[in-house]
């Protein structure tokens, strides 16, 4: 029996770098991107518009953490389906709530028992059926996107937020807006969770290696059912906080949040395999992706460049984050 | 020298700020069967990648031929006539076997197509010598452990390299087709070809090298020239690999057929493998598994750990059956399993060795919800302590550690939950000798305090030094019962090897 | 066991068979909504559609079989669509200026595709993500080649394409040509390694293959495949979009998966993908001519997709739920 003492939980300042190079690369990428923008923009920039961008970044976060429990459980799963949950979350809702404040919880209610419902589903058919997680949440989102439209008949949509939830989402505490302290609250939520709650480590756990994990006694599959079920809840959910946001109600209005949630994990350093990565790469995606997009606008780029130099920064990125992973 | 057709000097290689080999010196001359042996983290392993291709050293020269090499790749070694028998590594899942054989140095009709005529015609000659049950048409993801080795040895062979390097081609294989390798590999040493062959198993390396050459902590720890006559040099090689005698603990082994009886098993059958199978684990009794490759012990071990679906059969614990056996029952009785494959089954590879230690203890659906981290590095420390598990930090990932210390991680997390009786598939395979001895130690130790084993292991000497009672597996059934009184490996090995199938539950 | 027995017994068991099966009832249930669907004008005009899909997912295929995915194709398809669209000029057929845009097209295409094979094969970043981010250059170039829709082909150029040769059309010589085209690659040392790329790259590269190679090689034939179809699809819309591109890039991933590629990559054929793209096509046909108001036909083509990716995997598996726990 040894002396315990010796034993160190880290032994040198180089071992946080090895844990921990992605989300410091993304967290100074992300200030980066905010220091250049303001400087650039020169006077025409002020607080208020910072503190906005910051906002619709949390937009993109939010939607982000979801996308990065997903990815996070491994097998290469992605949720290509939040997107059309998160259309169909606004969608429903708007119908039930019809702009009165004592619908709100009902609506919240049916659309999160709806969300849970098809992303059991998503879950099942992965990991019982063995399906590619890919193909299973594309087949997902074009079933939503039918029911959208049978439900839609194509018309225009009646229903409105609630007050409440209106306020809720536009307002601010202090200087900061609701949904940016929201966004905040969630990551430090969920990355406590993630490494300090039992169900948090079976994701790392289940992600990092299904096998081991089955063989020291998860129940891998119930588990995965599970993720995709949450993924689900919780992209109908925000839906319904996009809802609050938006002035007209459409069809595609959560679809356009379908890809930058997967940039913003890529950017943060989560592996695509699963089972690396945390939710604080996550805010540093966001952050960069959001002031990356405003940056270029400021330059005064066309449509055709910003996308251009977004896809080059995007794989410039991805190149740095290979050559640190192969050096280790 | 000429001769020499291998020659390294003071090769070093480091990664990162570890250093894997530091100074080694080897030699091989042409024609001549050189065997490597050295504990895991010996640098063994590191050597024979540099000779093959996979790293270059960071120092030192390789002498190929008498010419100062540093190749790339493999292929830059395969092309200049290095071969090696890799462990099950070379061998592409959805092709066939044929197809695997030749894959990278295909015969060519004209204009470049691939000359598949010629292919089916020799490769029936080589099949035939080591492995006539194999058909080349078979896809290899469904041979068997030994059918894959087999392959990777044909497929090594076929090519005649100038210098052949076999890592471990014996680990999955039976006795017999040891000796038809071995056959092979004098035929081929007459022929000029010269080889290097890399085992744990101190026995088989006498048998067929002309001298052996031992590392330990990345250097040379010296050379033994058998060519004089395979006198036994076996405690000179064992001392020269650990630097002490080799000590299995050998405690007097007594049957605890008076304990009480923790789990039996009746008339078990799964879908395939197993038949009628009933045993009987007492409290504190080591079990073993004993038997030819593949004869079912590690699908029985599954079984049950309740990995694999029965057929038939009950299982009882302390004399209460229970119906529908699965792993969330055999959990929930603290059964717990150490996998055969510690790589891609029993660790977390990537993940920090405190995160390996404590996740079942972590995850299991009794404990807390959230969990304290002081706590966690308390216990991490604890056990990696007691296990003797050598890490430099407990954020250290498992990549780095040994095969011996990570074997001791993949056993050590099932420590903090009272392992009532622990399935271990082939623990010590693969690992040095002292980790060995340790792990076995720490079993013995477990089974004075209650905790009952069942394992089975491919060095029979391991079940010989500390099992009470081995149960012989043939063909899916229990076809004897030992006591370990007064047994040597090598009756067990003959019990192992002359059996014919009695298909009656055994009585315990 | 009777001859006929094992030969039906070798069919059922080949990695084609289910996607075939499921081509060939969907072609009647086809028929039955659409009694004319065999008639020749529109045989003709379905084979000129069907094309482009086809195409596009015989490329997707064979990098799939590499191990890869490209998500990319989708906007390189309306790159390279842009660039032969807004180039070429109406005048004089097949001039050499017309010839030199075609040829610079495919040159465009190899490049994308080793660009992409450069990221994934060399720099070993995830096929997913690192296509995923090429596709917004190709998409942000299409749009500065084309802002808006325009641009013209000139006849002779979609008269190729439509043209005869007796009862046959060009068109299909060409996607036959491509199938024969793989087949033949596989007869060499390329082809074979492509699948053990994909099976194991690890074993391939112990084995002394240039995976690294193999992966460029895997993306340059892909997009040369991809072209064609874009060359078809520039035949048929006879214009420039920089958004024709958008359904392809997953639209091939789904008809490769239909028609028995894997998604692990190792196995399957650009000719299960031919019959994949078909199978879709074929479907959004059906559920166009149902009848069936245009809000169902969505939901109904999203299920029939689900139901058609679902009746693969459990063809190739038979033994599901195998693991227990």
């Amino acid at each position: 029996m040894s002396d315990l003492s010796l034993i160190p939980y880290r032994r040198n300042p180089g071992e946080y770098w090895r844990d921990f190079s992605k989300e410091i690369i993304s967290t100074l990428l992300a200030v980066v991107v905010i220091v250049l923008g303001a400087w650039v923009s020169k006077g025409s920039a002020d607080w208020t518009y910072l503190l906005l961008r910051i906002k619709v970044a949390s937009f993109i976060g939010i939607l982000g953490l979801i996308q990065a429990t997903v990815i996070l459980s491994g097998r290469g799963g992605i949720d290509v389906s939040v997107g059309t949950m998160a259309s169909m979350g606004l969608l429903f809702s708007a119908a039930i709530m019809r702009g009165q404040d004592g619908m709100l919880v009902p609506a919240l209610l049916a659309v999160a028992a709806l969300g849970l419902a098809l992303g059991l589903i998503n879950g099942y058919m992965i990991a019982r059926l063995q399906i590619h997680p890919l193909i299973q949440t594309l087949a997902m989102s074009y079933v939503i996107t039918g029911i959208i439209i049978v439900y839609s008949q194509g018309r225009m949509l009646l229903g409105r937020p609630s007050p409440a939830l209106e306020a809720f989402v536009n307002n601010k505490v202090g200087p900061v807006h609701n949904m940016v302290v929201l966004w905040f609250c969630l990551a430090c939520l969920m990355e406590f969770m993630l490494r300090r709650s039992r169900v948090g480590r079976k994701l790392v756990g289940i992600g990092t290696n299904e096998t081991t994990a089955r063989l020291s006694g998860v129940e891998v599959s119930s588990f995965t059912v599970g993720i995709y079920g949450f993924s689900g809840l919780s992209a109908a959910l925000f839906g319904v906080l996009l809802l609050g946001n938006v002035h007209s109600v459409y069809l595609d209005v959560g679809n356009q949040y379908l890809f930058p949630s997967v940039v913003v994990c890529a950017v943060g350093g989560l592996s695509l395999a699963g089972g690396s990565g945390s939710y604080v790469g996550v805010l540093g995606g966001a952050l960069v992706y959001t002031f990356l997009q405003s940056f270029l606008i400021t330059l005064k780029m066309n449509e055709s460049w910003r996308k251009v130099v977004f896809g080059l920064i995007l794989t410039i990125v991805l190149l740095v984050y290979s050559r640190s992973k192969r050096q280790k | 020298m000429e001769n020499l057709i291998i020659e390294a000097r003071k090769v070093a290689k480091r990664f990162g700020g570890v250093a894997a080999l530091d100074g080694a010196d080897f030699q091989c001359p042409r024609g001549k069967i050189v065997g490597l042996l050295g504990e895991n983290g010996s640098g063994k392993t590191t050597l024979s990648r540099i000779l093959a291709g996979y790293y270059r050293q960071s120092s030192g020269t390789v002498l190929y031929r008498g010419k100062a090499v540093s190749f790339a790749s493999p292929r830059e070694a395969i092309r200049s006539g290095i071969g090696m028998v890799h462990q099950n590594f070379s061998l592409v899942p959805d092709m066939t076997v044929w197809e695997n054989i030749y894959l990278g140095v295909e015969p060519l009709r004209r204009w470049g197509m691939i000359n598949d005529r010629q292919i089916k015609r020799d490769l029936q000659l080589h099949l035939r010598r080591l492995c006539p049950w194999i058909r080349p048409e078979q896809k290899v993801a469904s041979l068997p452990p030994a059918g894959l080795q087999l392959v990777e040895i044909v497929k090594a062979f076929s090519r005649s390299p100038a210098f052949l390097i076999l890592d471990e081609p014996t680990s999955s294989l039976e006795r017999q087709q040891v000796e038809s390798l071995f056959s092979l590999m004098k035929e081929m040493k007459q022929s000029g070809m010269s080889m290097v062959f890399i085992s744990h198993r101190i026995q088989e390396v006498e048998q067929i090298c002309d001298s052996i050459a031992v590392l330990r902590n990345g250097s040379t720890a010296g050379t033994v020239d058998l060519s004089g006559g395979r006198a036994a040099e076996y405690g000179t090689i064992v001392r020269l690999i650990t630097g002490n005698k080799e000590v299995l603990p050998g405690a007097k082994r007594e049957a605890k057929k008076d304990r009480p009886v923790f789990l039996q098993a009746w008339d078990i059958s799964d879908a395939r493998t197993l038949h009628h199978v009933s045993l009987t684990i007492h409290e504190g009794e080591i079990v073993g598994l004993a038997g030819l490759q593949g004869q079912g012990q590690e699908e029985l071990i599954m079984s049950l750990a309740g990995f694999r679906g029965l057929t038939s059969g009950r299982i009882e614990l302390r004399s209460v059956p229970v119906p529908a056996w699965s792993a969330r029952q055999a959990v929930a009785a603290g059964i717990f399993v150490v996998p055969g494959n510690r790589q891609t089954e029993g660790l977390f590879m990537d993940r920090p060795a405190f995160f390996n230690v404590t996740f079942p203890q972590a995850t299991l659906p009794r404990s807390p919800i959230i969990i304290s981290n002081k706590k966690e590095q308390e216990v991490s420390s604890h056990l990696v302590a007691d296990m003797s598990i050598k890490v430099s930090s407990l954020c250290t990932p498992v990549t780095s550690l040994s095969g011996g210390n990570a074997q001791k991680v993949v056993v050590s997390k099932w420590m903090p939950l009272n392992p009532k009786l622990l399935l271990m598939a082939d623990p010590a395979k693969g690992i040095d000798v002292q980790s060995k001895a340790e792990l076995y130690q720490i079993i013995v130790g477990l089974a004075e305090r209650g905790t009952s084993f069942l394992l089975y292991a491919s060095d029979l000497r391991e079940l010989v030094a500390c099992c009470d009672r081995i149960l012989i597996l043939y063909e899916g059934s229990i076809v004897e019962v030992v006591d370990n009184v007064n047994l040597d490996e090598e009756t067990l090995l003959s019990k192992c090897m002359h059996r014919r199938v009695i298909r009656q539950p055994e009585p315990t | 066991m009777k001859p006929l027995e094992l030969h039906l017994r070798a069919f059922t068991r080949n990695r084609l068979f289910m996607p075939l099966t499921v081509t060939v009832a969907l072609l009647l249930v086809n028929v039955l909504f659409q009694p004319n669907f065999l008639a020749p004008r529109v045989v003709r005009l379905n084979i000129l559609t069907f094309s482009p899909p086809i195409l596009v997912a015989m490329g997707q295929a064979i990098i799939m079989i590499g191990g890869n995915l490209d998500l990319s194709v989708g906007s390189g398809v309306s790159l390279l669509n842009c660039w032969v669209g807004i180039n070429m000029s109406l005048q004089a057929g097949m001039s050499g200026h017309n010839a030199l845009i075609l040829v610079t097209g495919l040159l465009m295409a190899l490049s994308m595709g080793l660009i992409d094979g450069v990221i994934v094969g060399l720099f070993k970043v995830p096929a997913f993500i690192a296509t995923f981010a090429t596709s917004f250059i190709w998409l942000g170039l299409a749009i500065m080649i084309a802002p808006i829709p325009g641009g013209a082909v000139p006849r002779s150029f979609v008269h190729f394409f439509t043209f005869y040769v007796g009862p046959v059309n060009v068109m299909l010589l060409i996607i036959v040509s491509a199938a024969l085209a793989w087949r033949v690659v596989r007869w060499f040392r390329l082809g074979r390694y492509v699948y053990a790329v994909g099976s194991s790259w690890e074993a391939s590269y112990a084995s002394g293959i240039q995976v690294s190679r193999i992966t460029l090689a895997s993306f340059a034939l892909g997009w040369c495949y991809v072209y064609l179809g874009t060359l078809a699809l520039t035949a048929q819309t006879r214009t420039s979009d920089s958004a024709v591109g958008d359904p392809f890039a997953l639209n091939s991933i789904a008809a490769a998966v239909i028609g028995g590629v894997s998604m692990n990559g190792g196995s399957g054929s650009p000719v299960g993908a031919l019959l994949g793209a078909i199978v879709l096509s074929i479907v959004m046909n059906i559920v166009y001519f149902s009848g069936l108001p245009t809000s169902l036909q969505v939901l109904v083509r999203g299920v029939i997709i689900i139901a058609a990716l679902g009746l693969t995997v459990v063809a190739k598996d038979p033994r599901l739920g195998s693991e227990r726990g």
